[in-house]
């Protein structure tokens, strides 16, 4: 007799079926613009590459502290990652992390970019514990904490948190956007501000 | 280019929760530890209607009566029958159970009471006395007295004939209730004269263990043996109970909220330096085998790791030595060894 203690060995792109999570519900691939996913990635360099096969390589910023078996952990004071990826400002396009934070105090965000002052840009952030914040555009902020470990979304107007859609219609803002998104922090008109002190495991970014 | 759509990345979400490789995040538990207590108040609220935890004993105890599954433990004293009525939360009767407790001799005694559920049995019209003479259920009671255990057997209310009929529940009446409050009364009867209270169950038994283990902090270790999986694992064979109505569970899109699922009970079934044990057959000729788990995401490892933040120890164990639907020899040889654990 023998007993099996299972620890089951699991792909690093898929989650249990053989379609990338990225992919997942039938995705058209050409939809893909970039995919990150630090967890389970074999080192640092591995982790800033896009696996969406567009190229869009993370290659700037200061680098935070890497952990295969947990992801990026940020330190919310200087630490972030550029990527090269400019979001249009018209609502069609899409964006999903993955992170865990322990405690947040002001504003924080995840990742995005924003091209003018107020309350705009292509984000995901929060208030202090009290406000989850989604911009594509305009800002659709929805009362809660985002404190723990969490999925959270906007597909073109809609807030997602943990797959449930939450809030009105995110509005529509103004401007021309020539920013590219930043991870850890938001690119905020070429400067970063809203550094994020927790970890991020995974960010896709989609067109539509 | 054609857009995400909603169900596209409610389906994007799904699958970066289930994403393995974590060591740190508790993606897997919607709860968090300092959430446990509140959210048991909320299922027991679920479960019973808002009328509370029930805090009443068994109505009746007939001593020495025949066992009715012929236990043949050299040490046995006597069996007890108990008799549990339950009403609708209105005063009106609608099922009993009848519960057995096994005693062993005096001087073996090694004062530790188990409540053993061994799951659906028997029929309808009295099914709690269609006893199911299943020869591991013998063998797993035997084991237990002889090493000391008085045991408490427990079926599940309804028989077979309830498999995935319970109706759907109202503001006023949980046919979940119907399940777990025998086992609710006969610790309530018996708990505070022993000094450490533990529940085994198997199949439908293994889902009451888990439940139970969640909701009452009375029960110190648990060992569900193939009774559960999270709704997010593929499972064909899962009954009415398993689904968990009324308690949603699933990452749904919409406005439906996310509350528990049972990874959550696993972990609520930790608080105070508690211990649980999933006991899964790699074979299992009924369900919850190795090929369902590999199917859904890897949430052992994760759960693990993240118990001791939650207060206990949570271990996921697969037995590779029959493929039946039982508590097998090596079961019960882990079973002993887990309860007999400093």
């Amino acid at each position: 007799m023998r007993t099996t203690m299972k620890m089951l060995t699991v792909l690093r792109a898929t989650a249990g079926g053989g379609v990338a999570w990225w992919l997942e519900g039938g995705i058209d691939p050409s939809t893909v613009v970039a995919v990150y996913q630090p967890l389970g990635a074999s080192s640092l360099a591995e982790s800033y590459l896009d696996l969406s096969g567009n190229g869009h390589h993370i290659t700037l910023g200061v680098a935070p502290t890497f952990d295969s078996a947990v992801g990026w952990t940020f330190n919310g004071t200087s630490q972030y990652l550029l990527t090269d990826i400019v979001p249009p400002n018209n609502q069609t396009w899409s964006m999903v992390v993955r992170y865990s934070i322990a405690s947040l105090s002001g504003f924080r965000c995840v990742a995005g970019c924003s091209w003018a002052a107020g309350n705009l840009g292509f984000q995901l952030s929060f208030n202090g514990t009290t406000e989850r914040r989604y911009y594509n555009g305009g800002l659709r902020s929805v009362a809660g904490s985002g404190v723990g470990a969490h999925v959270m979304s906007f597909r073109q107007t809609q807030g997602y948190f943990d797959g449930v859609a939450e809030g009105a219609a995110i509005p529509t803002a103004a401007g021309t956007n020539t920013y590219p998104i930043a991870i850890g922090a938001l690119n905020n008109q070429g400067n970063r501000s809203g550094y994020f002190p927790g970890i991020v495991q995974a960010v896709a970014v989609y067109k539509g | 280019v054609k857009g995400v759509t909603g169900e596209q990345m409610v389906s994007i979400m799904t699958a970066l929760q289930r994403l393995s490789g974590r060591t740190s995040s508790n993606i897997f538990v919607n709860i968090l530890p300092a959430d446990v207590a509140a959210r048991r108040a909320t299922l027991i609220d679920i479960i019973w209607s808002g009328n509370g935890y029930p805090s009443t004993g068994v109505d009746s105890i007939e001593s020495d009566v025949t066992d009715p599954l012929s236990s043949s433990a050299s040490n046995l004293l006597r069996v007890d029958k108990l008799t549990i009525n339950m009403d609708d939360n209105d005063g009106n009767f609608v099922m009993s159970c009848t519960p057995r407790i096994w005693y062993p001799a005096v001087e073996d005694a090694n004062g530790k009471l188990v409540v053993l559920h061994y799951g659906h049995n028997g029929a309808a019209p009295s099914p709690d006395e269609n006893w199911n003479a299943d020869t591991s259920y013998i063998a797993t009671i035997n084991a237990l007295i002889e090493a000391g255990y008085t045991v408490i057997g427990v079926q599940m209310s309804g028989g077979t004939a309830t498999h995935n009929t319970y109706p759907d529940p109202t503001a006023t009446l949980h046919y979940m209730k119907f399940l777990l409050e025998p086992v609710v009364r006969v610790i309530n009867e018996y708990a505070s004269g022993f000094d450490a209270l533990y529940m085994v169950g198997k199949s439908g038994g293994g889902w009451t263990t888990v439940l139970m283990a969640a909701i009452d902090t009375r029960i110190k270790r648990s060992i569900e043996v193939a009774g559960t999986y999270p709704l997010t694992t593929p499972e064909t064979s899962r009954d009415w109970e398993q689904l968990l109505p009324g308690i949603q569970t699933k990452l749904v899109a919409g406005t439906s909220p996310r509350l528990l699922d049972y990874q959550d009970f696993y972990m609520m079934a930790l608080d105070g330096g508690r211990r649980q044990l999933q006991l899964h057959n790699v074979n299992d000729s009924c369900c919850f085998d190795l090929a369902g788990y590999e199917a859904g995401y890897d949430y052992a490892p994760a759960l693990t790791t993240l118990a001791g933040s939650y207060g206990g120890t949570w271990t996921q164990v697969w037995d590779d030595t029959h493929s039946d639907h039982i508590i097998s020899a090596l079961g019960r040889s882990l079973m002993l060894e887990f309860f007999s654990a400093v």
